[in-house]
């Protein structure tokens, strides 16, 4: 696992506070996309989290509320650089809460709170990697013996779940995984991944879920992760999902969405309008093909989500209300 | 049938009796083999039954720190709770006593907001030693259950999700990194050295222990008085309330009501069945006519019929799993189901030590399967031989289908209930079942 330079900078140096004072020339955009880009385990909040660290590294520490406002800044223009800026938004809004709330509880000891944060990097990376497998470990007990679970997607949360409960000595339940054809690579990638596991996996197209989930008892339960879980339960994840737990809901199928909490983010989607940003699905042409985004999501009420299953347990979709409500005190994004 | 007949009442007063002149593992054992064939049965029974014989554990068992009693105490547990898996009160108390313990532990060392975790042990000098899980494996007295516990498989990975982070911050706190890969032994462990041979101590905490598991025991006793302590809320006059197969606790909240307010009961009762006795419930309907209230006995078929016109339906719990799924007695499912068609309240009583902190991950495992001799006369040859006839005794209703949940603490929606089980039950004691599973 090949670290980011700043990462082991702020681990090897004992006091690397003061190091390089120019604020201007950090470049946060570029960091994050280097930490995404370096570790294929790295999920997009816990980046973005990565990166604020890197960029306390460089400015002085001033005063507080000079360090809260360049954190502020920084996490915009960070959010400002991707399409998608929900799952960012769960990372910096922690980070910035984090730094809130430890400041109010040791008496403005801010020098205290920086090396606490700048020596720990890749800690923080190892503890949300560490959430991932209690997923598995807190899941993975509703994949049975003769069970059949649909999935779609690359969520490592599932795939690790599924390999967890493959792991169990049983290994006889199955997989219905429904392809993306204009991801055929990442889809061939996941399926070969689940089969070297020695888990039987039937492709479908996406064309197919409906009737694959008519047909009576063969698809038992739907996992599938999140790019982001919004303050009411629902999700923001990979176009498709919504669809997948409609009919899920249909069929009376359970729909489950393993998720990190650190993916918990204080934004509340009303319908599929109302995802955060501008997101063009439909392009109308008489000329050409039409365009579709890059990595287009959708928003799954949390209506049509049977459990979150998280690294603290299995939950009903109000539990993230509680968790948000219980760091942020308000729910006023 | 939830209301405990006599036999049974005699079976738990017989064996809470004989707790007192008979050897721990004797009592163990023959505990073990009541739930076996069913002679306890029932929720409440079983809690009350099983209170006592970890009250007998604490009190007798050798141990001489806080690590050994907790380990006595989960695996006495989990020999009851393979004795008879489909009632989960059995491990709600044995959970209950386990967090009791770690609290009165961490109380007396002073530390009660030992959260940080900063003394952790290292995990593998608090591992439970094989040897003496073997032999208390070879202690085994009924060879046939001894293939269950295998068909449970065992926990591999490190990260196990004893003891999880609770809030967000948890991903930038400041505690060690220790964290992730920790015992469920963890908060008493960090006490060994102190504890071990300070006799007066351990005697302050047994006796400490010894009242906690008291406290459980009133609790379990004063479950249906507080429950009913709501029943004027919940039922107005003029209602016409819909239960099913009362159980004591529903009978108690009825007739609580009926103190003070006029409305028509309708019982719901399960077809008949052979040897069973005439009238069903009829020393409740006839308390119930003393109070000038309307009963009706309705056959459990035509219920859509009457649907329309109830008010409430209300059902007793034998056991509620963490989603919010009442187990109950069979027939209840189709009639909480009838209710949410008609938009009928469906009100489910229970006491907190009911509510179990499992999520039902094998929802076939919660059903208890009855005797269908009660259908079938054995003597009736052609028939036993040439068809099966099976009868479930319980079944789950669907968390969708319950409006609101009554216990002992008040009324709750479903979305509270996560927080009833962590105030009851902690973290690391939720798998306790499966802690040792990783043994041959």
């Amino acid at each position: 696992m090949s670290e980011p330079e700043a990462a082991v900078a702020q681990q090897t140096t004992e006091l690397p506070l003061r190091s390089q004072p120019n604020d201007s020339t950090f470049d946060i955009v570029a960091t994050y996309r280097d930490l995404l880009a370096s570790d294929p385990d790295l999920t997009k909040p816990v980046a973005a989290i990565e990166s604020l660290i890197a960029l306390l590294n460089t400015v002085p520490s001033t005063t507080v509320y000079e360090t809260l406002d360049t954190v502020k800044s920084h996490s915009d223009l960070l959010k400002a650089s991707v399409d998608n800026p929900l799952p960012l938004q769960a990372g910096t809004d922690l980070f910035l809460q984090y730094l809130v709330a430890s400041l109010k509880q040791q008496d403005g000891s801010f020098d205290a709170v920086r090396q606490h944060l700048l020596r720990n990097g890749r800690l923080f990376a190892s503890r949300a990697i560490a959430a991932r497998n209690g997923i598995a470990e807190a899941g993975w007990r509703f994949v049975r013996e003769g069970k059949c679970v649909l999935t779609h997607g690359a969520s490592r949360s599932v795939t690790g779940l599924l390999e967890r409960a493959a792991k169990n000595g049983e290994g006889k339940f199955r997989v219905v995984y429904v392809r993306d054809e204009v991801r055929a690579e990442e889809s061939d990638r996941v399926v070969k991944e689940l089969r070297s596991k020695g888990i039987p996996v039937a492709e479908i197209p996406e064309a197919a879920v409906a009737h694959v989930m008519g047909l009576l008892r063969q698809v038992h339960m739907v996992f599938t992760g999140a790019e982001a879980v919004t303050q009411n339960g629902g999700i923001i994840s990979r176009i498709g999902t919504y669809q997948i737990a409609k009919l899920a809901a249909q069929a009376k199928i359970p729909f489950y969405v393993a998720a990190e909490t650190h993916k918990f983010v204080r934004k509340f989607p009303l319908d599929q309008r109302d995802i955060g940003y501008k997101q063009e699905v439909l392009d109308f042409s008489s000329t050409g093909p039409s365009k579709q985004p890059k990595d287009a999501v959708d928003y799954t009420p949390p209506e049509l989500i049977s459990n979150l299953v998280t690294e603290n347990g299995v939950h009903l979709p109000g539990y993230v209300f509680e968790q948000l409500l219980d760091i942020y005190g308000s729910l006023n994004g | 049938m939830p209301s405990v007949s006599s036999g049974h009442a005699l079976d738990l007063e017989k064996f809470l009796k004989s707790l007192k002149g008979q050897p721990l593992e004797a009592s163990i054992n023959s505990l073990i083999s009541l739930l076996k064939r069913r002679q306890i049965k029932g929720s409440e029974p079983c809690a009350v039954a099983t209170a006592h014989i970890l009250l007998q554990v604490v009190a007798r068992s050798k141990w001489h720190d806080v690590d050994s009693l907790l380990i006595n105490v989960s695996r006495t547990g989990r020999k009851l709770v393979d004795a008879q898996p489909n009632e989960l009160v059995i491990g709600n108390i044995v959970r209950r006593v386990l967090g009791l313990i770690r609290d009165e532990a961490s109380e007396d060392r002073g530390d009660a907001g030992d959260e940080s975790a900063s003394d952790a042990p290292t995990p593998t000098d608090i591992v439970p030693p094989a040897a003496t899980s073997q032999q208390w494996a070879t202690r085994r007295l009924d060879s046939a259950n001894s293939a269950a516990p295998a068909a449970r498989p065992p926990i591999v990975s490190s990260y196990s999700s004893i003891n999880p982070p609770k809030s967000l911050f948890h991903l930038l706190s400041t505690s060690p990194p220790a964290d992730g890969d920790v015992s469920p032994f963890r908060n008493s462990g960090a006490s060994t050295p102190t504890w071990r041979g300070n006799s007066s101590q351990i005697h302050a905490l047994r006796s400490e222990v010894i009242d906690g598991i008291e406290e459980i025991k009133d609790e379990i006793s004063q479950v249906d008085d507080q429950i009913a302590a709501s029943a004027e809320v919940q039922i107005h006059p003029g209602d016409l309330v819909l239960v099913h197969q009362p159980s004591t606790t529903v009978e108690r909240f009825i007739l609580r009501a009926a103190q003070k307010r006029k409305f028509t009961v309708l019982i719901a009762v399960a077809p008949p069945r052979r040897h069973s006795a005439e009238g069903q419930h009829a020393t409740f309907r006839k308390k119930l006519s003393a109070a000038g209230i309307t009963v009706v006995n309705v056959m459990n078929g035509g219920l859509m019929a009457y649907m329309s016109r109830v008010n409430k339906v209300i059902i007793g719990a034998r056991a509620i799993v963490a989603t919010g799924g009442v187990v109950a007695d069979a027939g209840a499912a189709a009639i909480a189901r009838a209710a949410k068609e008609q938009g009928t309240a469906v009100v489910v009583l229970s006491g907190v030590y009911k509510l179990s902190p499992e999520s039902p991950f094998d929802e076939s495992s919660l059903i208890e399967w009855g005797d269908s001799s009660t259908f079938v006369s054995f003597a009736d040859g052609p028939l036993v031989s040439g068809a099966e006839i099976r009868t479930a005794l319980t079944e789950l209703i669907q968390p969708e289908l319950v409006d609101t949940y009554i216990t002992n603490l008040g009324t709750h929606s479903r979305d509270h209930l996560s927080s009833l089980i962590s105030d009851h039950y902690k973290r690391e004691d939720a798998d306790f079942h499966i802690w040792e599973e990783a043994e041959p």
